[in-house]
């Protein structure tokens, strides 16, 4: 039975080692599974790692926005507002950091954090700019035209108004002083004007960090009852333009957006294109401080050439007025009965024997000059900034302080701005930012226009001191007795006194909720009130007939704007982007106006209302709302073809209920043709070319809609009260002004982007011009506001600039500039023949097919071969369309005789940097364009400009005289040329437009700088520099700069000069300290 | 998803929000206007008168120079003229507020109201007609309904001039029981008696009639004249006058005085006139008469004689008289005509009693050749 023991133990033994094998099966089963489970996580885990970093830019700070995405996939992220991003890729793989501005960077992956240095892209290629909005749009996806300047390009110190520093570099923007005033109004027009009706504005709307901002000039009510012949309070003083009150050294950016397409989404006010500025910001690292000082003297240069032969005579008899002899009572001896011409005898003779033979002795006659009147002019300016910025907060403040003593006596200018950027990051994707800007100003304004200092100066005899204006007891010395004022004691006694303050304050929101989508809430309050005061006493010809009088205005503004934007953005593909902007704007402006005018003053001199006898009164409520609801779409494709299309409909309060709403659209396309086709060309850099459609809207002006009765201006009167039915109507089914603007245009850039060309060619047709046509009288209105005639503008402007030298000690860079632009009547209503802008001997006026800015005059009669005819006194005749008779008989009408716009407008400028020292030039070339002084006849007359030196001998006039037998031959018949035969014959001679419209072209140096910088210890740098501005090189005009406009910027009047403060020269120099 | 969803409803309310609602853009009424409901007869009066005397005016400034009666300086002759304001003050200061006030009249049953408008009206046309001629009235001021007014014969209106008169003096010697009646504080002339403006409406009845002897034979005009002056004006007191204030000066003043002190242009007596008056010169010479009192009323000499000359109507002889002299005759300074409060005069018992004067004349035979 062994056996059985044996088997037994056999058995058990065998179950263990088949359970042992069954166990290491498992085992290294589950090893095996083990192992392969380790190496396919090992293997999962390479294919999806989570990479984390930081992109950051050249000076530190995080970029957020910026593209990431795995080479040759879909996988992509894009970095949060610290610039830090987190993506999914495996070892080895290569990531692309893309940035619109920045070079592109290719990583590869190693480790799992990855930071990133992007570095800005300055070869222009993919260069930035800000359009509407604030939308920052590359410049190759723009179907249109848009200029950028950055102030280091331009020449900021020593100028108030930040818009004027912007004259001449940009073509198809024209700016213009209107007067020579510091702090005085400017003209800007781009690419010329639109409205055509006389009053509607044709200026750009100026937007600040994305925001509108108020830029209205506004003239009041400065007239006196009776006893002046001005057209209206406009051309009384240079009124200024609000965007003035910025402060040129707070802005970073300019960007100019000339036609519809760019501006569509801005609506119906930047229907003449848009300036958008944007200002300076804290950027990270230390706090920067910069410290300007500077000082500028202006001189007025250019003024008319006067005869210094003559003294002041009567016009026929030559008798003396009045002599100079301080030992008579008054000053002056008057052997005459009237003293105010300058037709009298030379300043050579000694004397002069009376009809009744009485000698008066002249031994101490001399020539002085009237424009001693002017003097040197002081500016001195002072600026303060410091910026800095941490992670999450930055902060820009700057004060400015600007103070001018005029050319002209007792008139300044003072001005203090303060202005304080802010922004805080109050959660990763939710950013807050607000700016607080606070402006003041006082100026004190000369009187010009009519029955002004500049007309009293221009009949001013040269024969007697205009500095020597009062007597101890303070009363006028004037040689002429009260027929006009002295210009000096004008300008002691009368002057418009103005106090404003203003100040924008705007809150904005930023959020971005995912990488695919912004939403930016803003929000503004514009706001400025202004006290002006006008004295005028009783001894001033403006005064006369009033006794003296007095204006006290008050305006208040208050311009609310709310703006909200949606952005989408999405990489569809590699090759296919598409961007989407959705945006609301509500905008409402407020302007209340009240003046007080006092009439007959008690005490002549005390410039208190309560000092007047009669008061008159008039407030006024201007007020516009306006909502936008706007979109933009754009699809890029392959980064080389763009199409961005947009619409915006409009409700404007001003028009109509049943019209107020209205929709106008634009599209867009741009092509970079030289990815396709120049791809590797060293001489071909870049090309696009550029075509835009856009459609913009204008609504009427305020209350020009339907029709009201109105107080009789003139009322209460002795007693009684009265209203009357208003003289204007608007027609109630009034339409919205349509811009249809079509523009071409291409960009180059050659030799790696040394050489840069912008040609752009618009056109811009009008139709439903609102109007406000003249009716006929009987039927009891005057004008009706409505839609009528058509009108079409057209241009060309081309921009080159070369980097000529471009190393790291040197920089030579030269920019020309050109551009041309033309407007035609293409249309009037039946009922209106012409429209009327000013009518005087030269008149502004446009018929059906007349280029806009015609001037019409009366012209010197001619002979079948076109010369002039002389008639049998020996004189030329001065007749109209009908080319016989004198202007006023028969059917004569006055003739086109020139034009007040310019042929083109060029101008060429350098900016040279050698090592610290840095010079830059600009010089504008203005062809073309006539302009009528207002001044020059009354000279004329008197006998004071050098063209009337040739008097008291006989002349030939050129031309032709009948030959007795209806024929002609050339003129034999001597004219004595006196002031009554000739200067002073209005049928004759000082009507004809030959004589008295003149060609204003001009070569001006606009600015001309040298700044030298020294690197010192413990400073940033410390800059010396030397400037001058505004020298005219060549002009055929005799006068004063013919670039001053005798009407103010917004009256939509051109053509016409002279009778306001004259333009001047400056000099600059000053030292910056930068910390 | 959801939070998509929250955004696309934020902005779909936005823009429901904003284009709602039509009051938000009612803002557009200029400031101080009012509409047409809210204005009485009253106060539109004083306008309208205003105007027509104006109108008067500015007529007054080119025909004085015509007539001769006063020159511009230096001896100037007025020229070419369309007197633009006289057309301007007639249609489109007066007449259309004209309308205005007699349809409201006519509304409340006003009849004497209704009467000074059409007085007012007949002046209006008056002094229109009687400078261009033809004139537009039957089309006139309607305003966007009819922008070119057909002019309308002179003739016709003449018989529109005699229909507003007549219609005028009937309603005013009428009854009147509407409580509406012209006030102190909005009739400039009158004051709101009524009685004058009756004898207004004859004395112009009176006039115009007188103007159609030519067309009416002059007995018969002459006799209609007397019938109506006979109701017309009987003394200085009824005269049709709008006074000035220092406030709004007269416009004489300012020009002829004022403007002149300050060598801006000015008007100056004529030689004919002053000849007329000096009791030196054709027709009364050899010492009939001495110089008429009215001359140095309204007149000055700037050289302080009593030696009056006026300027020749001649602008090259630069201010001589007719006898070759310089000439010295301005409007005086504190004169009837140019005070500073003047009156400005449409119509008057001194040409009532010259119309009752050639009426009377014509009316018993008198010719231009009768002795």
């Amino acid at each position: 039975m062994k056996y059985v023991k044996n088997k037994y133990i056999n058995c058990n033994h065998s179950l263990l080692l088949i359970k042992f094998y069954k166990l290491m099966k498992k085992m290294y089963r589950f090893l095996f599974l083990l192992m392969v489970f380790i190496t396919a996580a090992q293997l999962s885990f390479a294919q999806a790692q989570t990479i984390t970093g930081v992109v950051k830019d050249a000076t530190g700070a995080g970029l957020p926005g910026v593209n990431i995405h795995v080479k040759g996939t879909t996988n992509g992220t894009a970095t949060d507002l610290n610039g830090k991003y987190k993506i999914q890729a495996s070892q080895g793989d290569v990531l692309v950091f893309s940035f619109v501005g920045y070079v592109t960077k290719e990583v590869k992956v190693s480790g799992f954090t990855l930071n990133v240095v992007l570095s800005e892209n300055v070869s222009k290629l993919n260069e930035v700019v800000v359009t509407a909005f604030g939308i920052k749009k590359e410049k190759r996806a723009l179907g249109y035209s848009v200029t950028s300047i950055k102030p280091k390009d331009i020449n900021v110190i020593g100028q108030t108004n930040a818009l004027q520093t912007l004259q001449g570099r940009v073509a198809g923007l024209q700016i213009s002083q209107t007067g020579g005033s510091f702090g005085g109004g400017i003209d800007i027009l781009i690419r010329g004007i639109t409205s055509i009706d006389p009053g509607r504005s044709n200026q750009p709307l100026i937007i600040v960090d994305g925001l509108p901002v108020d830029n209205s000039i506004f003239a009041g009510n400065v007239l006196p009852g009776s006893g002046s012949n001005a057209t209206g309070s406009n051309e009384q003083f240079d009124f200024a333009n609000r965007a003035g009150d910025l402060n040129p050294d707070d802005i970073a950016s300019y960007t100019v957006l000339k036609g519809a397409a760019a501006t569509a989404l801005y609506g119906v006010r930047a229907a003449n294109g848009a300036i958008v500025i944007t200002t300076k910001k804290g950027k990270k690292g230390k706090p920067r401080i910069n410290l300007t000082l500077s000082t500028s003297f202006r001189d007025v240069v250019k003024t008319p050439e006067l005869q210094k032969t003559f003294r002041e005579g009567n016009r026929t008899t030559k008798i003396p007025g009045a002599v100079i002899d301080p030992n008579v009572p008054g000053g002056y001896l008057r052997p005459g009965s009237f003293a105010f011409y300058s037709w009298g005898v030379p300043f050579s003779d000694n004397s002069f024997t009376m009809p009744d033979g009485t000698v008066i002795d002249l031994s101490h006659d001399g020539f002085h000059s009237p424009y001693e009147l002017f003097k040197t002019g002081v500016n001195t300016q002072l600026n303060f900034n410091i910026s800095g910025a941490n992670d999450r907060f930055n902060y820009f403040f700057s004060a400015n302080r600007t103070k001018d003593n005029g050319v002209l006596p007792n008139t300044s200018f003072d001005k203090k701005t303060f202005r304080v950027n802010a922004g805080y990051q109050i959660l990763k994707n939710l950013q807050f930012s607000t700016s607080i800007v606070y402006t003041n100003t006082n100026s004190v304004r000369a009187n010009g226009g009519d029955k002004s200092v500049f007309s009293s100066l221009s009949y001013w005899s040269s024969t007697f001191p205009i500095n020597d204006y009062e007597y101890p007891d303070g009363t006028q010395k004037n040689y002429t007795n009260g027929i006009i004022d002295n210009p000096r004691y004008f300008l002691e006694k009368s002057n418009q006194k103005r106090n404003l303050n203003r100040w924008i304050a705007n809150a904005n929101l930023k959020w971005n909720p995912y990488k695919w989508m912004t939403a930016t809430y803003s929000f503004q309050v514009d706001n400025y009130s202004e006290r002006r005061n006008r004295f005028v006493p009783p001894d001033l010809d403006v005064g006369s007939h009033v006794h003296g009088f007095i204006v006290d205005e008050t305006v208040n503004y208050m311009g609310l704007e709310s703006d909200l934007l949606l952005h989408f953005d999405h990489n569809w593909t590699k090759d296919l982007n598409t961007n989407l902007t959705i945006g609301n704007q509500v905008t409402q402006t407020e302007r209340n106006y009240a003046y007080i005018r006092g009439e007959d003053l008690n005490v002549p001199g005390v410039n208190e209302l309560s000092n007047t006898i009669n008061t008159f009164a008039g407030t006024s409520l201007l007020r516009l709302r306006n909502v936008g609801l706007f979109y933009s779409f754009q699809v890029g494709y392959k980064n080389k073809l763009f199409l961005n299309t947009t619409g915006r409909n409009d409700w404007v309060s001003t028009l109509p209920e049943g019209n107020r709403s209205f929709f106008y659209p634009s599209v867009s396309a741009s092509y970079v043709f030289t990815e396709d086709l120049f791809k590797h060309s060293n001489v071909f850099t870049f090309g696009k070319l550029r075509i835009s459609w856009a459609q913009v809207g204008k609504g009427p002006r305020f209350g020009q809609v339907g029709h009201h009765f109105i107080p009789e201006p003139n009322f209460p009167f002795n007693g009684v009260g009265g209203y009357r039915s208003s003289t204007a109507a608007g027609d109630m089914n009034i339409q919205p002004e349509k811009d249809n603007s079509f523009e071409v245009g291409t960009n180059l850039h050659f030799f790696k982007n040394r050489l840069r060309l912008d040609y752009s060619y618009y056109t811009t047709n009008v139709t439903h011009q609102i109007f406000t046509v003249g009716t006929a009288y009987s039927s009891g209105l005057s004008g009706v506001t409505r839609n009528a005639g058509d009108y079409k503008t057209w241009g060309q402007e081309l921009m080159v600039s070369g980097d000529i030298i471009k190393s790291d000690n040197i920089r030579w860079e030269v920019y020309i500039n050109w551009s041309t632009t033309h407007g035609k009547v293409v249309a009037l209503p039946k009922d209106l023949s012409e429209i009327v802008f000013f009518g005087d001997r030269i008149t502004a006026k446009a018929k059906v097919g007349d280029a806009i800015g015609t001037l019409y005059g009366w012209v010197y009669q001619t002979t079948p071969d076109g010369q002039r005819y002389v008639n049998s006194d020996g004189k030329w005749v001065i007749t109209g369309s009908d080319n016989k008779g004198y202007y006023y008989t028969g059917t004569n009408q006055m003739v086109k005789v020139g034009n007040a716009f310019p042929d083109f407008v060029s101008s060429i400028g350098t900016n040279f940097t050698w090592k610290n020292l840095t010079f830059n030039c600009l010089i504008e070339w203005k062809k073309g364009g006539d302009v009528y002084d207002r001044g020059y006849r009354n000279a004329l007359r008197n006998g004071n400009l050098k063209e009337t030196e040739f008097r008291d001998q006989e002349r030939v006039l050129s031309g032709e005289m009948d030959d007795g037998h209806g024929g002609y031959v050339k003129n034999t018949i001597p004219l004595m040329i006196t002031a009554n035969s000739y200067y002073r014959d209005w049928n004759n001679y000082n009507s004809a437009a030959e004589v008295l419209l003149k060609d204003a072209s001009w070569v001006k140096l606009r600015s001309i700088g040298l700044t030298y910088r020294f690197k010192i210890k413990n400073m940033k740098s410390f800059d010396v520099f030397a400037s001058a501005h505004n020298i005219i090189l060549w002009t055929p005009f005799d006068g004063f700069d013919p670039e001053a406009n005798y009407f103010g910027a917004g009256t939509n009047i051109y053509g016409y000069t002279g009778l306001t403060v004259p333009l001047s020269q400056s000099y600059t120099f000053g030292v910056k300290f930068q910390f | 998803m959801k939070n998509i969803l929250k955004t696309v409803a934020i902005v779909v309310m936005l823009i429901a929000f904003s284009g709602c609602s039509k009051d938000f853009f009612d803002v557009n009424t200029p400031t101080g206007s009012v509409d047409e409901s809210q204005l009485g007869m009253n106060d539109l009066l004083g306008p309208v008168i205003f105007h027509t005397v104006y109108a008067q005016y500015y007529a007054e400034r080119s025909f004085g120079n015509y007539a001769q009666n006063f020159v511009g300086q230096g001896g100037s002759a007025a020229g070419v003229s369309s007197i633009a304001g006289t057309w301007s003050n007639v249609y489109l200061y007066a007449l259309p507020n004209l309308k205005i006030i007699r349809e409201k009249a006519k509304a409340v049953g006003a009849k004497h109201f209704d009467a000074i408008a059409q007085i007012l009206m007949a002046m209006n046309l008056g002094i229109a007609t009687d400078s261009y001629d033809n004139i537009p009235y039957s089309e006139a001021s309607q305003a966007s309904n009819n922008f070119t007014p057909a002019f309308d014969t002179q003739e016709s209106v003449y018989k529109a001039i005699f229909s507003l008169l007549d219609n005028a003096i009937t309603e005013l010697e009428g009854p009147d029981d509407s409580g509406f009646k012209p006030t102190a504080t909005s009739d400039l002339i009158y004051r709101g008696n009524l009685s004058k403006w009756l004898k207004t409406a004859y004395t112009l009845k009176a006039r115009y009639e007188l103007h159609l002897i030519k067309k009416n034979g002059a007995v018969k005009a002459a006799n209609a004249a007397l019938a109506s002056i006979a109701k017309g004006y009987s003394s200085n007191s009824d005269d049709f006058q709008m006074v000035f204030t220092d406030k709004i000066i007269n416009p004489w003043y300012s020009l002829e005085v004022l403007s002149k002190k300050t060598g801006n242009y000015h008007d100056v007596i004529c030689d004919r006139l002053v000849r007329y008056m000096d009791g030196k010169s054709f027709p009364f010479t050899g010492g009939v008469v001495t110089r008429y009192p009215r001359l140095p009323v309204y007149a000055q000499t700037d050289d302080g004689s009593d030696n009056y000359k006026g300027y020749v109507s001649d602008f090259n002889t630069g201010g001589l008289s007719g006898d070759g002299t310089r000439a010295n005759t301005d409007f005086r300074e504190d004169g009837y005509y140019t005070n500073q409060s003047s009156p400005i005069v449409l119509i008057s018992y001194a040409e009532a009693l010259f119309i009752k004067a050639e009426a009377e004349f014509l009316a018993n035979g008198g010719t231009t050749t009768s002795v």
